[in-house]
Formats: C-alpha cells, sequence, structure tokens
C-alpha cells in the first residue's frame, strides 16, 4: 500500500502538470494569442477634439466702417447697428467710427452721381480689400439708402437707421442665409446653391432640334469664353472654373404645347406648361453626357426652338404666361435653360437664318449662374436701392457674402462629417482605421480649429481656404475606399466559426480547472469515474 | 314648383361635392420634402437558368425610366448576360411574359455595373460611397440629402441572407450598417427597399436607420415563386411578385395619384402564394397618404427665371496670350510595319 | 429642289468650316460567298485639334475630354462578339478581338504612363458601360514590333514605349454597349445610317463590332498641320439563313430602310461591292449613282456607289439574285491562320498556331502572343516547324510574366516561306489560383485572348482596309502600294484550370471541428484522468444511476 501511495501521488502530480499545461497553452497562451491576432487595426483617433466642436466658436468677424458727417449721427448709427447686431450668433462686426474729413464731405455733398461719389471714397479708403464694408453718410440721396456694386452704401441721415440695419441685414451680410448654411434642416438657398467645392465645370449646350430647316448662327466658344469667362473670373477667388461649350443637333422632345392665338408678330404662341419641363432636362442630360467630368458640372442649354413651333412662352401653373423678357428656367442643383425663339421674318426667308440675341441670352444664364453658385436674392427694402446689375461682374460685396457663406458651409460640414465618422466607427466595431484615415482625419481636425480661429480674427480669404482644406480632408477621411475593410464579417459569423472549435476543447479544460485549483490547494481529491 | 326643387337640389349637392372634393385632394398627400430621385436596382444571379431574375431587374428599369428617372440617376447591376447570350432565340430582347408583350430590355438600356462587377464588395462601396478611385462618375451614387432612393434587389435568398453570383453572399446585418453609414453621412431623406427573393423579408429585419420604407415578396420561411415557363426559352422568365407589380405600374404614369400603400398591397396572396411583407415602422409618414410618383417618378424642382441680367458693357476675356511661338514639326505616317528588322537579315 | 439643296449644302458646308468640324458617314456592303454578307458602317468626323476640346460642334464632347484629360495621341477601342473566319471571308476593314480590345498611344508628355492607362480605361468603361475597369497592370501589354501608329507622329519619338494594348476576350457586347455607342454621333439615331442600327436586328448575326477609333491625321501637304480624326465604326457578318433568304435589302438587314442622309453630314455614301455579279450574276436595286472600278495591287474590284441625300426619303438598296443553282467556290486568302490549344490533364498544355501562306512570295509576319499570368508559357518550348531554332525568325522580343503583375509576351517576326504551313507551338503550365481569384463561375473556364498576327502582304487579294492616309472609304480606289500592312486577330481559345471544390472551406471547417472535438476530449482525459476500479456494491450518487439506468435499457 504505501509503494502505490507514491507512485499514486506521482501520477496524480503527472496528471495534474498535464492538465496544468493544457490550461496554460490554451487558457494563458492561446487566449491572448487569438484576441491578438482577430483585433482590428484601428488607428487612435481624436475622439475629444471631435466631440468638442459643437463649444468651438464659429463666428465671422467682418469690419464695418462708419463715416458720418458729425460726431452725434455716427455714435448713433454705430449703436443702433450694434444693437441690431448683437443678437447674432454667426457673424461679429468691429464697428469703427469716422467723421468725415471736410474735403471728402464737401466732394460728396458737391457730386451729382452716386458713382463719382463712390470714386471719391475710394480714393480716401481702400475699397479693394476683402471682408470690410463702409457706410457712409451723402445727403443729398433720393432714397434712405443707397447700395452699388462697391463696398459703400451711402445713407442720407439718421433717420434712415432703420433701413440701413435693414439693407445690411438682407443685402450686405444675408444673415439668415448665413445662419441657414449651418442649420442641419438645408433652407432653399442651400437646396438651391452646389454644394461646396474647389472646381466646376460649366457646360453651355446649344440644343438645335432642326438643323437642316432653320440654321442657327451662334458662336458658342466666344460666348462662353466672354461673358462667363468674365463671370467666373472675378470668382477666381473661391472655385476653379472650366468652361466648355457643344452643340446638341436633333434633340426631338416634344413639349406638347398648345397653340394659342394672340397679338405678337407671330400672331400665335405655343404654351408650354411648367409641369413638363422637368422632362426637358432629363432628355438633355442623356446627350449631355456631363457624367464623364470628374468634378460637379453646372449646365446650361439653350434651346433654339424650330419655325413651325416658334414662339415658345412657358406657361405657369395657373395657366398665365410668364412675364419676363426671357423664357428661361432654372432647376437647383442642375442648371438653367433658355428658351429662345427665331422671329417670324427670319423664319419667312428662303433660307431661314437666326442669330439669337447673345447678350440677353447670356444675360439670363449670368443671373441663374449666380443663384446655382450661392448670391442669394436680395429682397426690396421700402427706403433703400439698390443699383441694378450692369454687366456681368458680381458685386463686391456678393463675393464677400459668398465667401463667408462658403466658409461657414465647410466648416459645419466638415464638423458634422468628423462627428457622424467617429459615431459610426463607434457604433460598428469592425471597420478596419488605417493610418492614412487617421492622417486625414487629424488633418481635418487641425483645419477646423485653425479656420474657426482665424474665421473670427476676420481674415476671410484664409479662412475660405483653410475651411475649404477642412471640407476636403474631412470628406476624403469619410469616404477612404479602405474603410470598408472586414465590414462584412459579421460577429455571427464568427462565432459560428469559433464555437464548434473552441467549445469542445475550453469544455474539459475548464472542468478540469476546478481539480487543479483544488489539487494546488493541497488536498489530493481522488475522482472515481464508474464504468 | 316641386318639380324644380329636385333638379336643384340635385345640382347642388353635385356642386357641393365636387367643391369639396376639390379641395381634397391636395390635402390627401403628405408633403415630401425630397429634391431628386435615384434608383438602385441590383439583379445578383448567374447563369441562364436565372433569366427571371434579369426580367425582374429590367421592368423595374423600364418602369422608373418611363416614370421619369433619368439614367443618370438610375445604377443598374446585373450579373449575367441574358439578351445577347448565345442561348437566347431572340437576341437583344427580354420578355418579362411568354406572349412576348413587353421587351423589358428595350433599345436604350445603360448597365452600369455588370458581369463580374456585380459582388457584395461593389454593392456596398456604392450604397456608402466608398469607391476605389478612378471610379466614373456614372457608377456612383452621388445622392443627397434631398434624394429619395429605391433600392430594389432581386435574386436567390435565404434568411437572412442574398446571395450573390452564387458564390459569396450579402447578409442582413451588412446592408442594415451600409444603410446607416448612408444615413450618417446624410445621403438620402427617404428610402424604399424592394426585394424580390426567397425569404426576403429577414433581409429588413435587421435595418435601424429611420426614413426607410421596406417590402419583400416573402416573409422568412416562405419562397418566393415564379410565374410561369417561356416554352421557347425553356426557363421562367419572370417572377410572380415583380410580374404583378410591373402590371401594377404599368398602369402609372407620372401624374398618378396612386399612394403607396396600393403598391404595397399589388400582390396578394392568392396571385403571390407568398405573403408580402411590409416593414413600416422606420417611415414616418403614412404610406397612404404617399404618392408612388415620390420613389418611382422623379420630382426636379424648376424654378423660373424672371430676373435676367441686362448687360449693358459687353465683356470680353483677355486671352491667355501664348508667348512660345511653336514651331510647326513636321510629322510622318510610320511605317505599319516594322520593315527595319527584315531588311537587316 | 435640287438648287435649294445646294444652297442647304453650301450652308452646311460654310457653317462647318467655320467651325471646323466635319462629319462623313459611309456603308460598305459586300457579299462573302457563299452564304454571308459584310456589311461595314463608317462615321468619320474630322476636328482641328489646334483648338482645344473644351467646345465641340459635331465631334462629341464626352470622348474630346477624354482624349485631352489623358492626354491620348492615339485610341483604338473595339467591343466584338464572334470571330471573323479569314479563310471564307477574306479580311475585313478592321479587323477586331473577340471581346473587348483597347489600346492607346499616349502623348510624350505623359510623366506615368500605367497610372493614366489604368484611368483612361475606368473612365472609358464608365462611357460604354463595358467592364473595362478590369484592364490593369496585370493584363496590359506593350507590343513592340505588332502595331504602329495610324497617324503621323513627330520625328524622333519613340512610340513603343507610349503604347499600351489590353484585351477581355470575356466581354459581351449588347445593346448596352452599343447606345451609349450612338449618343456619340451628331445626328444620335434619329437621322442619317445610325438610324439602320437597330439591336434586335444587329445582334441576330455572327459577327458584330462596334468600335472607336480616333487617331490624328495630316491636314496639309507637309503634315505640319493635324487634324483629329473621330471614326466611329460596326462591323457586321450576316448570315443568309438568318434572313432566310439569299436576297438581301436593307429592311431585312436593318428592319427598315434607310430614312434619308444625316443633315449634318457633308457626304453619306454607301458602297456595295458587286465584283462576283460576273461570276453569280445578280440585281442591285435601286440603279446606283455610278459604278467605280478599282484596280487595287493585281485585284480587280467593281463598288457601285450610292450618294445619299439628307431630303428624308426614305432609301431600301436591295439585291435580288439571278439563279440561286450556282454555288462559288471561295479562293482563300494570301494568309490565313488557325490557333487552337494542345493538351490534357490540369498540368500541362500548348498553344498552336497554324499560319497557311497562299500565295507564290514569302510573306513577312509577326505573331503577338499575349498569355495571361496564370498560363506561363515556357520559352524553351518554342518550335516553329518543329525546330527550336529555325530560320524563319528574324526577330523575337519575349518578356516573361510575373504572377499576378504581368502576363506572358511573345513577339516573333517570321518570314513565311511561300505556299507553305507554318506551325508554332509553345507549351504552358497550369496555375493554381488563390481563392479569391476565381470568377463566380469558375468551371466555365478562362479564356486565352487572341494573338495578334501583324502582317504586310505583297497583294491586295480579299483586301478591303483603308490606306493610311485616306479618310473615308472612296481612298481605297486605285490605291495601289507596294506593300499592304494588315493587322489580324486570331481566334481565342478557352482552357479549363484547376478549380477547387468551391464548397471546401465550409467543409473543412465542418470537418477540422468535428476532427478536434472527437479527438481533444479523450486526449484530455487519458492525459488528466485516472482509470479507477469500482468494487460492485459501492454507493452511487444521483446522476449515475440516472446514467445506468440509460446503460441497462442499451443492453
Amino acid at each position: 500500500m504505501s509503494k502505490q501511495e507514491p507512485k499514486s501521488e506521482i501520477e496524480e502530480s503527472n496528471r495534474m502538470w498535464a492538465s496544468a499545461s493544457f490550461v496554460g497553452v490554451l487558457i494563458i497562451i492561446g487566449l491572448p494569442l487569438w484576441w491578438k491576432t482577430t483585433e482590428v487595426y484601428r488607428v487612435a483617433l481624436p475622439y475629444d477634439k471631435i466631440s468638442s466642436f459643437s463649444e468651438l466658436p464659429s463666428i465671422i468677424t467682418s469690419e464695418l466702417t462708419v463715416l458720418a458727417n458729425d460726431e452725434q449721427s455716427a455714435s448713433e448709427i454705430v449703436g443702433a447697428i450694434q444693437k441690431a447686431f448683437e443678437g447674432e450668433d454667426i457673424l461679429k462686426l468691429k464697428i469703427k467710427k469716422t467723421i468725415i474729413s471736410d474735403d471728402l464731405h464737401r466732394t460728396l455733398e458737391s457730386v451729382a452721381d452716386e458713382q463719382d461719389a463712390i470714386e471719391e471714397v475710394g480714393a480716401a479708403f481702400d475699397l479693394t480689400q476683402h471682408n470690410q464694408f463702409y457706410v457712409v453718410q451723402r445727403r443729398p440721396l433720393f432714397q434712405d439708402v443707397w447700395l452699388g456694386g462697391e463696398r459703400v452704401m451711402f445713407f442720407r441721415d439718421t433717420k434712415a437707421a432703420p433701413t440701413l440695419i435693414q439693407a445690411l441685414k438682407h443685402w450686405v451680410y444675408q444673415t439668415k442665409v448665413l445662419s441657414g448654411a449651418r442649420s442641419s434642416v438645408a433652407d432653399s438657398a442651400r437646396r438651391t446653391r452646389f454644394p461646396p467645392g474647389a472646381a466646376y465645370h460649366v457646360v453651355l449646350s446649344v440644343v438645335h432640334p432642326k438643323p437642316d430647316k432653320l440654321s442657327v448662327d451662334f458662336d458658342a466658344e466666344e460666348a462662353v469664353e466672354d461673358y462667363i469667362g468674365s463671370f467666373v473670373d472675378e470668382l477666381s477667388v473661391l472655385h476653379n472654373f472650366t468652361l466648355k461649350s457643344q452643340w446638341l443637333y436633333l434633340l426631338d422632345f416634344d413639349f406638347q404645347a398648345k397653340e394659342i392665338k394672340d397679338k405678337s408678330e407671330w400672331g400665335r404662341h405655343f404654351a408650354v406648361r411648367q409641369e413638363r419641363l422637368h422632362l426637358l432636362l432629363t432628355s438633355l442630360e442623356e446627350r449631355a453626357a456631363t457624367h464623364v467630368s470628374e468634378l460637379p458640372t453646372l449646365n446650361l442649354a439653350l434651346y433654339a426652338a424650330p419655325c413651325h413651333a416658334a414662339p415658345l412662352i412657358i406657361h405657369d401653373q395657373r395657366g398665365q404666361p410668364v412675364q419676363s423678357p426671357v423664357q428661361a428656367f432654372m432647376s437647383p442643383k442642375w442648371g438653367g435653360v433658355v428658351l429662345a425663339s427665331p422671329g417670324q421674318a427670319e423664319c419667312q426667308a428662303p433660307q431661314p437664318r437666326w442669330r439669337p440675341n447673345v447678350r440677353v441670352v447670356m444675360g439670363t444664364f449670368i443671373s441663374q449662374l449666380r443663384k446655382l453658385l450661392g448670391i442669394a436674392d436680395t429682397p426690396s427694402i421700402p427706403g433703400g436701392f439698390l443699383e441694378p446689375l450692369r454687366s456681368v461682374t458680381p458685386r463686391r460685396w456678393e463675393v464677400d457674402s459668398l465667401l463667408r457663406l462658403r466658409t461657414v458651409e465647410q466648416l459645419t460640414s466638415a464638423e458634422r462629417t468628423l462627428q457622424s465618422l467617429a459615431q459610426l466607427l463607434g457604433e460598428i466595431s469592425n471597420i478596419v482605421i488605417n493610418d492614412e484615415v487617421g492622417a486625414s482625419i487629424n488633418s481635418a481636425v487641425d483645419s477646423i480649429q485653425e479656420a474657426s480661429e482665424v474665421m473670427s480674427q476676420g481674415h476671410l480669404v484664409e479662412a475660405y481656404r483653410v475651411s475649404l482644406k477642412a471640407h476636403t480632408a474631412a470628406e476624403t477621411a469619410f469616404m477612404e475606399p479602405s474603410l470598408l475593410a472586414l465590414l462584412y464579417f459579421p460577429d455571427d459569423q464568427k462565432y459560428a466559426i469559433y464555437i464548434p472549435l473552441f467549445l469542445p476543447i475550453m469544455f474539459p479544460v475548464i472542468l478540469s480547472l476546478k481539480n487543479l485549483f483544488l489539487w494546488f490547494r493541497g488536498k489530493t481529491v481522488q475522482k472515481e469515474k464508474t464504468e | 314648383m316641386r318639380i324644380l326643387i329636385i333638379p336643384l337640389l340635385f345640382f347642388t349637392t353635385a356642386f357641393l361635392l365636387n367643391f369639396n372634393s376639390a379641395i381634397e385632394i391636395p390635402e390627401n398627400f403628405q408633403k415630401s420634402n425630397h429634391t431628386n430621385n435615384w434608383a438602385v436596382l441590383v439583379d445578383t444571379s448567374r447563369f441562364w437558368f436565372n433569366y427571371r431574375h434579369v426580367a425582374n431587374v429590367l421592368s423595374i428599369y423600364r418602369s422608373v425610366k418611363r416614370l421619369g428617372i433619368p439614367d443618370s440617376q438610375i445604377i443598374l447591376m446585373i450579373s449575367d448576360d441574358m439578351a445577347c447570350n448565345p442561348r437566347n432565340p431572340r437576341p437583344a430582347t427580354i420578355f418579362n411574359n411568354a406572349h412576348e408583350q413587353i421587351n423589358v430590355y428595350g433599345d436604350d438600356v445603360e448597365v452600369d455595373y455588370r458581369g463580374y462587377e456585380v459582388s457584395v464588395e461593389n454593392f456596398v462601396r456604392l450604397l456608402t460611397g466608398r469607391v476605389p478611385p478612378n471610379t466614373p462618375r456614372s457608377k456612383q451614387l452621388l445622392t443627397d440629402e434631398g434624394s429619395n432612393i429605391l433600392i430594389y434587389l432581386t435574386g436567390h435568398g435565404g434568411d437572412g441572407f442574398l446571395k450573390f453570383q452564387d458564390s459569396e453572399e450579402v447578409t442582413s446585418q451588412e446592408l442594415a450598417d451600409a444603410l446607416e453609414q448612408m444615413w450618417q453621412k446624410r445621403r438620402y431623406n427617404e428610402i424604399f427597399f424592394i426585394i424580390d427573393t426567397c425569404q426576403a423579408s429577414s433581409m429588413y429585419e435587421k435595418f435601424y436607420s429611420p426614413n426607410i420604407l421596406a417590402t419583400a415578396s416573402s416573409l422568412v420561411g416562405e419562397d418566393s415563386l415564379s410565374h410561369h415557363v417561356d416554352s421557347a426559352i425553356g426557363v421562367y422568365i419572370i417572377d410572380r411578385y415583380t410580374y404583378y407589380v410591373l402590371e401594377f405600374l404599368e398602369n402609372v404614369h407620372p401624374n398618378s395619384q396612386r399612394t403607396m400603400s396600393e403598391f404595397l398591397a399589388v400582390c396578394p396572396k392568392s396571385a403571390c402564394l407568398s405573403t408580402v411583407g411590409v416593414r413600416r415602422d422606420l417611415f414616418k409618414r403614412d404610406p397612404s397618404k404617399v404618392p408612388i410618383t415620390d420613389f418611382f417618378g422623379s420630382v426636379r424642382p424648376v424654378v423660373i427665371t424672371t430676373d435676367p441680367i441686362d448687360i449693358v458693357d459687353i465683356p470680353k476675356r483677355k486671352k491667355t496670350v501664348q508667348n512660345k511661338t511653336k514651331v510647326p514639326e513636321k510629322r510622318n505616317y510610320l511605317p505599319q510595319f516594322p520593315m527595319h528588322l527584315v531588311q537587316t537579315t | 429642289m435640287t438648287c435649294l439643296l445646294l444652297k442647304f449644302m453650301v450652308i452646311i458646308t460654310t457653317v462647318s468650316n467655320v467651325l471646323g468640324d466635319d462629319f462623313k458617314e459611309e456603308i460598305f456592303i459586300k457579299p462573302l460567298p457563299p452564304t454571308h454578307l459584310y456589311s461595314y458602317f463608317q462615321f468619320v468626323t474630322l476636328v482641328n485639334s489646334e483648338k482645344s476640346f473644351a467646345h465641340s460642334h459635331l465631334s462629341p464632347r464626352s470622348l474630346g475630354e477624354i482624349i485631352s484629360r489623358f492626354q491620348v495621341d492615339e485610341l483604338h477601342l473595339t467591343l466584338t462578339e464572334g470571330q471573323w473566319r479569314h479563310k471564307q471571308w477574306g479580311y475585313p476593314v478592321i479587323d477586331a478581338a473577340p471581346g473587348a480590345e483597347l489600346y492607346a498611344w499616349f502623348s510624350q508628355e505623359v510623366t506615368d504612363i500605367d497610372d493614366q492607362w489604368r484611368k483612361l480605361s475606368a473612365t472609358l468603361s464608365g462611357l460604354f458601360c463595358a467592364s473595362l475597369n478590369f484592364i490593369d497592370n496585370f493584363n496590359t501589354v506593350t507590343p513592340q514590333m505588332a502595331l504602329w501608329p495610324t497617324g503621323p507622329v513627330k520625328g524622333n519619338t519613340n512610340v513603343t514605349s507610349l503604347l499600351r494594348y489590353a484585351s477581355l476576350p470575356r466581354e459581351i457586347v449588347c445593346t448596352e454597349n452599343l447606345t451609349p455607342w450612338k449618343k456619340l454621333l451628331p445626328c444620335e439615331s434619329s437621322r442619317g445610317f445610325s438610324a439602320l442600327l437597330n439591336s434586335r436586328m444587329i445582334h441576330n448575326t455572327n459577327y458584330h463590332s462596334i468600335g472607336v477609333h480616333v487617331r490624328n491625321v495630316c491636314a496639309s501637304k507637309d503634315c505640319t498641320e493635324t487634324l483629329l480624326e473621330i471614326k466611329q465604326t460596326v462591323a457586321l457578318v450576316y448570315d443568309y439563313k438568318i434572313i432566310n433568304s439569299y436576297d438581301w435589302s436593307f429592311r431585312k438587314l436593318f428592319g427598315q430602310g434607310l430614312p434619308g442622309a444625316c443633315p449634318l453630314s457633308s457626304a453619306s455614301t454607301i458602297y456595295v461591292d458587286i465584283t462576283s455579279n460576273d461570276t453569280q450574276p445578280f440585281k442591285l436595286t435601286p440603279p446606283p449613282d455610278r459604278i467605280v472600278l478599282s484596280q487595287r495591287g493585281g485585284s480587280d474590284t467593281k463598288l457601285a456607289v450610292y450618294d445619299i441625300k439628307a431630303d428624308g426619303q426614305m432609301v431600301n438598296i436591295g439585291v435580288k439574285q439571278d439563279t440561286k443553282e450556282k454555288l462559288q467556290l471561295t479562293v482563300p486568302p494570301p494568309l490565313h491562320f488557325n490557333r487552337y490549344v494542345l493538351g490534357y490533364g490540369k498540368e500541362f498544355g500548348g498553344i498552336v498556331t497554324d499560319l497557311v501562306n497562299n500565295y507564290w512570295t514569302a510573306i513577312d509576319v509577326v505573331l503577338l502572343e499575349n498569355a495571361p499570368w496564370w498560363l506561363p508559357i515556357q520559352l524553351s518550348s518554342l518550335r516553329i516547324n518543329g525546330e527550336a531554332e529555325s530560320k524563319l525568325v528574324k526577330s523575337m522580343f519575349y518578356s516573361p510574366g510575373r504572377s499576378r503583375q504581368k502576363p506572358y509576351h511573345l513577339e516573333l517576326l517570321i518570314k513565311l516561306p511561300p505556299r507553305s504551313t507554318t506551325t508554332i507551338t509553345i507549351d504552358f503550365e497550369f496555375v493554381f489560383l488563390k481563392w479569391q481569384e476565381y470568377p463566380p463561375d469558375a468551371n466555365h473556364g478562362f479564356y486565352i485572348g487572341s494573338a495578334l498576327i501583324s502582317a504586310n502582304l505583297p497583294t491586295a487579294k480579299n483586301y478591303t482596309s483603308i490606306p493610311i492616309n485616306g479618310i473615308t472609304y472612296d481612298s481605297v480606289i486605285n490605291a495601289s502600294k507596294p506593300w499592304y500592312p494588315a493587322v489580324f486577330r486570331t481566334n481565342g481559345a478557352m482552357v479549363s484550370l484547376p478549380t477547387p471544390d468551391f464548397s471546401m472551406p465550409y467543409n473543412v471547417i465542418c470537418l477540422a471541428c468535428t476532427v478536434v472535438a472527437l479527438a481533444f476530449g479523450p486526449l484530455h482525459n487519458i492525459c488528466t484522468k485516472e482509470l479507477v476500479l469500482k468494487p460492485v456494491g459501492t454507493p452511487v450518487s444521483l446522476t449515475q444511476k440516472l446514467l445506468n439506468l440509460f446503460k441497462r435499457k442499451k443492453d
């Protein structure tokens, strides 16, 4: 009996060490090894910085200089403006007040024309800086407030203060549109304009359905280069534009226009219902081949109505013809179309030949382009006079306003993108985050913080550039193709493989843990297994 | 006098009824705030005996195109070629009916992903927008926050998965995650999800993103059945659910007043032999008040321009002067055969 | 009426000349005795290449944008279904490999040609709805001797390094490729010759191929100025059995007559080859505007020419055979070839290319074999007529492939002896692919693309190609030259690679888990437990009682 005792003890200790080695290999070495090798590579992301975006101040500072004839009216105006704008959380005005020098005062009073007055002001102050605006008092004004194309607004006296504030809010600074750029639900201006970007393509398509019946004399290249080229050159601080043109022949589109007799030179016109117009866009898109470009494209189309269907007049939803010198319509985020019809004299000729009025057509396109690029409409204010546009160049303060709008929009979109990306990466745990994504995110976060700082200091052009960088980096980070790896190896499939493999292994090992534990405690346990 | 009262009463009641209904119709529909429509139509089956799946997806493609969605906003994925397949006795056609009623392939079809390109990875990349670089725009889903998307999937499926090309599957969890990523990036306004496979409703069970209305041709545990065989071709040529859907959509025109709830009830159990499943808890609006053209038609807001600019000074853009005068270089046609190599030996 | 048309043509030409684009459309029809008919459509737009492609008039802006964005000098893309049988049908105007074939010469200023090539094929895949995005480095070659640019080049450019060639033999062609192709035409498909291209009729043919070819052509005599030529082609081979009659007409071939020419084209011409009228007479209606006799390199061809006007009058050209009893024997062309795969089993195989020279002088050919990376061809096994070192081979280029990176590229310049058959054999072995690399229908087989044969023909027999400095089809008339270069494509081949059982992962998981489960338990028990004998009668626990119950029942 005693000989067996040490033998059984040795055997028992052998058994227990064997069991312990199973446990060691499987649980102590195997489990962490498996965990390490199947973990998803995720670069550390600045989640705290991303979640603190909502605390970042996103305020644009803008300089406003008030020039008045005397100290009292200056302070009154300044006080009124400050009170009106103190509720704005997106725009901060740094208002300076100056008394107009005597020379300038005399010239302003004596000069008859507002344009000359602006030149005088321009001689005294620098009007070419972005993000600055001047409000100048000038007594001989017909209206309370006068605004032209330069960064100068004239007002008559302190009684014009309310009109002045209205003009500043709705024309110059467009605070509603600016706060609309930050809202989560898109307002109508945001629905109309193209999404922010560094560059766009503009394509002018001349649609000519019946080339054998009518010959259209229109130099599309020259029109696009001169008119639209000069317009987009003014916006070169914001975006790069590539201008293209093409001719689309034999595009048969049935307007289903009803012939209505009237008193025009033709004696009739063809009424096109507004509901039918969007189908023209569908058939234009089939031929215009804009999907070949890699950038968003603004489509402009000139439809040359054939003689037998001329003139085309758009009838609105109530059945009334549209009162406009040009028959044209626009589709938000797509582009614009002008329906041009030849005159009766051109069609009656033996070989019909028609030259569309380039000035009128391009003027319509420019007005559509302005809306599509974000230059918002200016509502009419009683007592205020806004000089109508006479050339393709946008007004200087419109460009400033667009810079502000795009900066805010890009910054907001970058913040939102990063926040949703962070939330997404937190929700779906098996997306790989590799180094490039991490770098893009970090660069976007840095750019956002820099942009918001620069914005609040008032350097508008730099703020725009940095916010564009932030927006692009955030989009790149979100749309990174590598973020898809391992997404389609969901958890239930993983468990379907692991459980049949590991469960039968772990089951006896874990059960033997109890015995191990007791044995190491010193008690010898004899487990009997009856057969 | 009394004789006159009756027709008078009749006319006034008719007038009043008319008047009331004239006011009621516009209020019947809940307004949608979408600005454009897209469609993603996917057929996932390969091989000739799955002809019916291609006919399914092309039926929907045809309806959606007819109701106004342009090709640039439709992504069509077809895994195999049936129309120009050597086994097709009627080349370049795919019919939905043995009587050759409608050639759903048509003359104007543009397939964006075809053949081996239809894979789970490409499908998920398309939905989430994470396409590889150099992908052309016609193969990307360029939707924004105002887009209503119609997603239609057909093929062979099972409980919780959809088979792609007989070699891989997409699970319902992946699909739900992909749609959630779309929602996070605000890439859709509302989605209408239709799936026509066996046990189809399992694919939408795991959705958790808002604004999705989903319908499936069969519930979990049921099979979706095909409609009929064309003995000239020798295969089943269309599935029941899509056959009745196509019949319904053929009667819809772009100004139709039919609602989504009519669409969801298009195939009763007697016709489809499987129960059509619907998931509406993620959809905010009431389907009986949503017009069918919200998803199948195309809305493109049109704004009439009434304020053209009266240009007085005609602009002239300064042409970038090409300062290097190009010396005209003489060019030659090269010989089309390497004679120099022949002559040396 | 005619003076109105004349004035109209003057207007169109002046407008076109002012804006610089010229568009011409042509059809060439040739009967291929005894039972086939070849029709070839060609739409040519000439654009002034000095101006940028941003502003286009008649040329397709999308194609111009692609050409300028990727700085492509010359581009050839064809999508083909079917094989051209050179032995029976002679030579086509432009030959094409079955499936998709794309090759391009880039401009000298491009720094990374491979990157531009990938981007070009991806963009073209979106434009033509074809899977050209599968073109990558592992299936692209740079032919050294077989292909040369057809447009004029500047003095000392190394054109070979600027060339990339790829072919996708598995690509199908259907209406979805024809639709965007038609949209590139200025008249689209409502007027002009493109109205005849009904997909239901043209896909019901033995061979159909659509192509886009862009190149420069000389504008002036000294060629200091060039124009860009955009040529869109369709080649169809009809079988009389499919149209159910030996008499053909436009209505039978295309489903409708021709509704007049395109108003924007400066010339719309139809050429019908009536050389066989002498041996097998037929009647051509309506009577042609003129008949032209062309002598080219020793062979005579008679062409009936129709000039079609854009006046909207329906034209239905047709032929009625006079006698149906005579059957014409076809004479094979001077050079024809055959290619097939040898071998059995899944380890080795061989590709054989037979080149038959029927002519009385020697013909020089360049044979380009392009084997994919998963089919390594062994250069040591190359045999020409059974010999390893053959005097027929004048020059050779071999570039071995690299797995998953480069295909195998072999080019041979061979002088085929007169009236002989030359057999070129090369062996290959099969490679195991990785799991993910198998296509979903791996058991269908894998396609080997066709070989390119570039020949310098001494005779123009059965030769219909347009000379290199010609633009329209009438430049073949009397275009005798000392040599007639042509590039042919052989038929492709299909091999069956060793494919695994794709249900294996599932089986392996089940098997592995079962084995592990069954084996591990007893192993663990043996190591850690001890068998102990227990005398009968000792107290048993409850669980043991239950277990014994079951055991007793079993006994």
